[in-house]
């Protein structure tokens, strides 16, 4: 079989082929290996919108097209993708992309060929520098941004820093959920965060066990873990432990996909916490009905989820981009689109803003918790009371 | 010649030369004519296409070379596809060689096309092969792309394996650290990670440390695969693959089996353990072993880098040679239209001078011929006319030359020749006739002079005529004496003969008779009388030998001959004379012997004494060709057939009648010895091979070893070495006799020899030790998959007449050259692996290294001496007394067994008795401390508490078999003990071993009311839940806690937290080794119960023990 899927998007629905050329739009993301389940989502999220531009006549005249390419979760195959993408697929700007790991690996590249890397689905830094770069444009927030609500929270609910433990993958992404954590944690004033107890797992297995020891041999045991990974591995990570701490809190970053993770833990496991970058679709806010009516009326037969639901508000973000552009869309004109965006209503609730100095969209987050296999909305004081 | 001509002949032959003359001049003129409108045609007709042609060819050639390059070129299947077909090229190439071919004259332009075609078709060739392995290289690199991508997908899944397991281990030790602390309790929570790390330790750091190794050993061969696939040169390649990787997988190997060994209690982990070890196995072979390895791959893809290189010079030389041809083409035909005209002119000139000179030619032989006729005529006339003249005058030898022919003058000639030629033969006659009689009579002359015989003439009275010189030597008188005598004379009277006649009629019967010579002395004579017929008057001759001498010789011969015979027929052996291999004589033993007549068998080839050809010609070859031709005697043993059909052995001895010349004839012995041979077999077997097991014996063992050695020395190959030793054997053969242990030996053989290859040895050396000898060993893995098998096959039951018994093996292995070159060092170092394997546990195999050595020959001089220790009175008793820091006073003591050799001295038990419990000797010494104990209390028990504990330390052999609490009751019976008096100590790795056996005689020991002890606690691997498991009452604190209590807070936290724990499960706690003051106070201020060390005393004799209790009570408690 073979590893590339190109999709074409709009060549279906289109009455007539247009003569204009479409608007072709990159992305490499994990369609295989342990966090295939998010790649599908961002990709399927994104897709949805775009059907959705295309029925309604595209951009003038222009379709927009998906190009979809599968890195596996692997950075040697996303940076070959990104490549491909840019020099035989001609695509305009790449987005959506899932990962640090391969981030660290296509943000170099994005910036090397002069393109839009937008809305990848990672808050690690390495996509937020400072100052920042012309090329990258993010959606969701930094995972120090992530941390901090969640080490605030934790704090506010009575738990000390020495009471806390990590679970990260040995990469990219578990270092930048680790350092996010750890700038948070001085910021708190915290400085002896080398004597919390660390676990890690390799990247791609499920061999968590060693990271459950570590925690087991922790000094002082700890009561709540702050985990960046996958859900997979999270999931087995979490089962293992449970045994041992039955009330430890378990604390996601939003990257593990809330969705993922409910579908593989075990029905009985509690206090599984996980942070989001958009909103709880059961608020009642504009963007929500708007994704639930599209997804509703589309061919796609899946459940609503936060993943695809993000994948969805990047691809809004970035037709708004495409709006704001004077004349001929390109890969220069598209990023004068985007820092151009004042406070653009996308029923978010929060207008959208980009400038040449500010990159980032998203600076809160929305909490959600699954408690015996049920994901449902989740705040502090929720925990406190349970206390 | 024309002089046997005759002159008519001659007229003729002068007009036709003339007419022949005038054709010939008309001919040269046509020729000349033709030859120019030939070279006109030529020029038009052949020359100008062939031109055109040779340039189309080269064009031709020059595609096939781009066509070429591209194919060199290709890197797919697919692009080499695109440019296969050559046939357009190909029919080109064929239309302009038939235009070429058309036009082909010369023998030399044949030639060169013949060389051209020639070379086209080795391009042809040369461009397939070329295309071929263009093919192959590719087919090769995408296989090794393709393997190089299955070894890292196959190498990450080993990493991720090896990170399980180390993972899983680690978890599971940090549950059961997590439940000692949820034990101990948060009361001192900090202290107690340091109780965790020093109580339990296990095998987490070893099984970290091993897959470490197994992580980078793999890393490393991915490593070297990367060196296979960039060097260049085959004999790096195969340095890689024989040093390098072979090195790392034995070491792989090694720590994959140790790392089997320390999870077999783990049963999942043991599973993804062997699944890793598959899959590195797996890794291996596709890194080096088999035809599709990568290694494989890579030589085979230098090798078609090297073909590839050749051909693409060839091809190279070869269209070299194709452009010289055609340009030598080209050349030629230039130079033969040049040619063409060239001719034409030469012949023009040529013809004209002919003409001219046949003209003068014709004039002058008209001049020639009337010259000659008129000598013909003259000449011989003058000739004749002087012949005649010389023969009239006798000169019978005058000829006339002939001239050969039949002119005129020679008919007459030959005519005068015959007749003179018939006048001098008459002549020459007469004389020859003359001088040929006179030649005859000297020859009979000579004759009768001589020879040895007499030979008289007689008249027909018998009187002597005439004598020859023999006569006066047989006669003995001169010859004018005898002339005159008559030969009756010379008779002797007996023979009866007066008349000449007589011996004429006698001499039909006999020729020989009895003579007296002139000087009556008497002689045999041989005689032959006859009358000469044709001379008239009747003269006799008379032949007489005289035979003497040899009469006398017949006879003593004759007396000789029949001796010989009766010793022959009475020989006890077969005797037989041959010549060229036929039976001239055989004598009545060897008719016995073969079963054979000797009237049948006599003139018969000797094949009929040997069953098979083979045997005949061999025994041929080697009497005949070796031995009797250099004049020796022949002698060996052959297998011979009798006429029956039986075969019987036979030793056979032969001697030539003439040792120069054997071929005279030569006399053999033949003896039977079937049944000496029969013996001498029989014996050999007994010599060679194991009675019991019918394996190779020790002597075989040593032979086999040593040949197998020096073979792999000259093939450099190499070998391995199993020295393999039945665990506890002597139990089976103590519990259920001899004859079982018989039967477990035979059926372990043969289980040992259906383990291995037929090629391999194996061989008992005696006892339970077996040795293999594994020959054309490839690899480490090989070996250790034997050693596992055949751990595999012994640990299976074996059923002995109804007995179902288990058995294991330990096997140490050496291998040659490695770790001995020679069969004792071998031998030695599989010994010492051995012993190795035993201190590992038993059941498992090892590898020989060098620090084996040394500790295993002191072991085994320890263990002889041992073995006398008991009989010997060698064994006694210490007594460590133990205090109750409650009371004060003595609560307790420990036996502590003690053996003071003749040839060691004073040994430390540390020393000795793991070699006990090796040897099996523990059981017995065993028994002898408990009893020794016993009665030592006894002795006692008038002044001590009645809660005294005495304190016997048990070993983990003892509790094998099951009988020891049957023994401990017997002991207290039999001394009158209380079982509560009675402390066994025994250590946490008897817990360990085998958890069933030990739960059940501790169970025993408890309803028997002794008190159970552990001891050395925290030293190996603890676990809470076997403490709990089993029916234990006493916990030993180790020294080397108790040592640094004052000075290392760990130390001090460590025994704090026993204590804290023992009082929970409800043990009570005696803590070893207390030295100093200091460290009673500890242990006295955290309410350890007892104490025992030398602060208050060390271990005493017998004597000394029972002065201690005497002693008044020291206050120590008091002191304090």
């Amino acid at each position: 079989m073979s590893k590339f899927i190109i999709i074409i998007i709009g060549l279906v629905f289109s009455p007539l082929i247009s003569s204009t050329e479409n608007i072709k739009i990159g992305m490499t993301t994990a369609l295989s290996g342990s966090a295939a389940a998010l790649g599908h989502d961002m990709k399927m999220g994104v897709e949805l919108y775009f059907d959705f531009i295309n029925k309604q006549g595209g951009i003038g005249e222009q379709k927009l097209e998906l190009i979809v390419r599968d890195d596996g979760y692997e950075p040697e195959h996303a940076a070959v993708n990104m490549r491909t993408l840019i020099d035989a697929d001609n695509v305009v700007a790449v987005i959506g992309n899932v990962g640090t790991p391969t981030a660290i690996v296509t943000v170099p590249i994005a910036k090397e060929k002069k393109i839009l890397l937008f809305g990848a689905f990672s808050g690690g830094d390495v996509l937020r520098e400072d100052p920042v770069s012309r090329y990258i444009i993010n959606y969701r927030p930094s995972y120090t941004e992530e941390t901090a609500e969640m080490l605030s929270g934790l704090f506010k609910s009575g738990i000390k820093p020495q009471e806390i433990a990590f679970f990260t993958q040995r990469d990219g992404y578990g270092n930048a959920g680790y350092q996010g954590a750890i700038q948070a944690l001085l910021a708190h004033g915290y400085n002896k965060y080398d004597q919390l107890a660390h676990g890690r797992y390799t990247r791609n297995t499920l061999n968590v066990e060693d990271a459950v020891a570590t925690i087991l041999d922790a000094k002082i045991e700890p009561k709540a873990i702050i985990m960046a990974g996958g859900y997979a591995p999270s999931a087995k990570f979490i089962t293992l432990l449970q045994q041992d701490f039955p009330d430890m809190l378990f604390l996601n970053l939003s990257f593990v996909g809330s969705h993922a993770l409910q579908q593989v833990l075990p029905a009985d496991v509690k206090n599984v916490i996980v942070t989001q970058v958009v909103p709880n679709l059961d608020s009642s806010l504009p963007i929500v009905d708007e994704y639930l009516t599209i997804l509703e009326q589309s061919e796609h037969r899946v459940e609503p989820n936060f993943v695809s639901f993000e994948g969805f508000i990047i691809a809004k973000i970035f037709h708004q981009g495409l709006l704001n552009i004077d004349g001929e869309i390109n890969k220069e004109s598209i990023i004068d689109g985007f820092e151009s965006m004042s406070e653009v209503d996308i029923g978010l609730g929060i207008g959208i803003n980009y400038s040449q100095t500010d990159h980032q969209a998203l600076h809160s987050l929305w909490l959600t918790s699954i408690q015996v296999g049920k994901l449902g909305y989740f705040d502090w004081s929720m925990l406190m009371s349970g206390e | 010649m024309f002089n046997a001509w005759s002159i008519k002949k001659l007229l003729q032959l002068w007009s036709l030369v003339t007419i022949l003359a005038i054709i010939l001049i008309a001919g040269v003129a046509i020729y000349t004519n033709e030859v120019f409108s030939d070279t006109q045609r030529h020029l038009t007709e052949q020359v100008l296409p062939m031109e055109n042609a040779s340039r189309q060819i080269s064009k031709v050639a020059s595609e096939f070379i781009v066509r070429q390059r591209k194919v060199v070129a290709s890197t797919s299947l697919n692009a080499l596809k695109l440019i296969a077909s050559r046939q357009s090229l190909e029919e080109e190439f064929e239309k302009y060689w038939d235009q070429i071919l058309a036009t082909i004259v010369s023998k030399e332009e044949n030639e060169i096309s013949y060389f051209l075609r020639n070379d086209y078709h080795h391009f042809l060739y040369i461009d397939n092969q070329l295309f071929e392995f263009v093919r192959q290289r590719i087919i090769l690199q995408d296989r090794l792309d393709l393997l190089n991508h299955e070894l890292r997908a196959l190498d990450q899944k080993i990493q991720n394996q090896v990170e399980a397991i180390a993972g899983r281990i680690n978890l599971q030790v940090s549950r059961d650290k997590r439940d000692i602390r949820m034990l101990v309790g948060p009361r001192s929570a900090l202290d107690t990670q340091n109780l965790i790390n020093k109580v339990i330790f296990g095998d987490q750091y070893a099984i970290q440390k091993l897959s470490q190794t197994v992580r980078l050993g793999m890393l490393t061969i991915i490593n070297l695969m990367q060196n296979i696939l960039q060097t260049e040169s085959i004999d790096d390649l195969l340095s890689i693959r024989e040093n390098d990787i072979r090195q790392l997988e034995l070491l792989l190997q090694i720590d994959i089996h140790e790392l089997k060994r320390k999870l077999k209690d783990n049963p999942a982990l043991l599973l993804q353990t062997k699944t890793l070890e598959q899959d590195v196995n797996q890794l291996i072979t596709m890194v080096v072993e088999g035809d599709a390895s990568v290694y494989q791959l890579r030589v085979q893809q230098l090798k078609n880098k090297q073909l590839l290189l050749t051909v693409q010079q060839n091809s190279t030389s070869v269209l070299a040679l194709m452009g010289d041809s055609l340009d030598q083409f080209s050349e030629l035909v230039g130079e033969q239209s040049l040619k063409a005209v060239l001719h034409s002119s030469t012949v023009a000139e040529s013809a004209r001078w002919l003409i001219i000179i046949l003209g003068l030619l014709v004039l002058l032989g008209m001049i020639w011929f009337v010259a000659s006729i008129s000598k013909r005529i003259n000449v011989p006339l003058t000739e004749l006319h002087h012949a005649m003249r010389a023969l009239s005058s006798e000169n019978f030898d005058t000829r006339i030359q002939v001239t050969r022919g039949h002119n005129e003058f020679a008919v007459l000639a030959e005519d005068f020749n015959q007749f003179a030629t018939n006048t001098q033969r008459l002549i020459d006659d007469l004389a020859e006739t003359r001088d040929s009689l006179q030649m005859q009579q000297q020859h009979i002359r000579a004759i009768l002079d001589g020879v040895p015989e007499a030979i008289l003439t007689l008249a027909s009275s018998g009187e002597i005529k005439s004598t020859n010189p023999a006569t006066e030597r047989i006669l003995g008188a001169e010859s004018d004496l005898l002339v005159g005598m008559n030969i009756v004379q010379f008779f002797d009277e007996n023979q009866n003969v007066e008349h000449l006649l007589d011996i004429a009629e006698q001499q039909e019967l006999s020729q020989e008779f009895l003579g007296r010579d002139f000087h009556n002395k008497l002689f045999n004579m041989w005689l032959s009388l006859s009358l000469l017929s044709g001379l008239g008057g009747g003269v006799w001759v008379c032949v007489i030998s005289d035979i003497t001498a040899w009469k006398q010789a017949e006879e003593k011969l004759k007396i000789t001959s029949s001796e010989l015979d009766t010793i022959l027929d009475n020989a006890m052996v077969g005797i037989a004379f041959i010549k060229d291999r036929i039976l001239l004589r055989i004598n009545s033993k060897f008719e016995e012997l073969f079963d054979c007549e000797r009237a049948l068998i006599e003139g018969q080839s000797t094949r009929c004494l040997y069953p098979t050809q083979k045997i005949y010609d061999e025994l041929g070859d080697e009497a005949y060709n070796d031995i009797l031709s250099r004049g020796e005697n022949f002698e060996g043993n052959v297998e011979l057939i009798r006429q029956n059909g039986e075969t019987f052995w036979g030793k056979i001895s032969v001697k030539a009648i003439d040792s120069s010349n054997p071929q005279a004839g030569t006399i053999w012995l033949f003896d039977d010895v079937t049944e000496q041979r029969k013996n001498q077999l029989k014996l050999k077997s007994l010599a060679s091979f194991d009675s019991l097991t019918g394996l190779a014996n020790r002597a075989v063992f040593h032979d086999r070893l040593g040949h197998a050695i020096d073979k792999a020395q000259r093939n450099s190959g190499r070998i391995a070495l199993f020295f393999l030793d039945l665990d506890h054997f002597k139990n089976i053969n103590d519990s259920l006799g001899h004859k079982a242990g018989d039967l477990l030996l035979c059926e372990v053989a043969s289980r040992l020899q259906d383990s291995v290859r037929a090629d391999d040895t194996v061989a008992r050396l005696g006892g339970d030790e077996f040795t293999i000898i594994l020959e054309d060993v490839t690899s480490a893995r090989y070996v250790a998959k034997v050693a596992e098998k055949i751990l595999d096959v012994i640990s299976q039951s074996f059923v002995l007449e109804t007995t179902e018994v288990n058995v294991s093996p330990s096997i140490g292995i050496s291998l040659y050259p490695a770790d001995g070159r020679d069969v004792d060092l071998l031998l030695r170092n599989a010994d010492a692996a051995m012993y190795y394997a035993k201190e590992s546990g038993r059941n498992n195999f090892q590898f020989y290294s060098a620090e084996m050595n040394a500790q295993a020959a002191e072991r085994l001089a320890m263990e002889t001496s041992l073995r006398h220790a008991m009989e010997q009175n060698e064994f006694y008793l210490h007594f460590q007394p133990q205090i109750n820091l409650r009371t004060g006073r003595i609560a307790g003591a420990e036996a502590l067994l003690r053996w003071s050799s003749e040839q060691w001295g004073a040994i430390s038990p540390a020393q000795f008795i793991p070699i006990l419990e090796d040897t099996g000797l523990i059981n017995e010494v065993g028994e002898f401390v408990i009893r020794q104990a016993c009665e030592a209390y006894m002795l006692l028990k008038d002044k001590l508490e009645p809660d005294f504990q005495l304190a016997v330390n048990l070993s983990g052999r003892q509790f094998k078999g099951g009988t020891l609490a049957r023994f401990v009751e017997k002991v207290l019976t039999d001394t009158g003990m209380s079982a509560n008096n009675l402390e066994l100590e025994i250590t946490e790795s008897i817990l360990m071993d085998d958890a069933d056996l030990a739960i059940k005689t501790l169970t025993e020991l408890n309803e028997l009311g002794v008190t159970l002890a552990i001891d050395d606690f925290g030293t190996g691997y603890s676990s809470l839940s076997y403490l709990k498991q089993f029916p234990l009452d006493v916990l030993k604190i180790d020294r080397s806690f108790v040592r640094d209590v004052n000075e290392d807070a760990d130390d001090a936290a460590i025994v704090d937290a026993i204590l804290a724990m023992s009082k929970r499960l409800g043990l009570d706690v005696v803590a070893e080794g207390v030295e100093t003051a200091g460290q009673l106070e500890f242990l006295q201020a955290h309410d350890c119960q007892r104490v025992q060390g030398y602060y208050f005393s060390k271990p005493l004799p017998f004597d000394e023990l029972r002065k201690f209790i005497e002693k008044p009570v020291p206050n120590i408690l008091m002191g304090k």
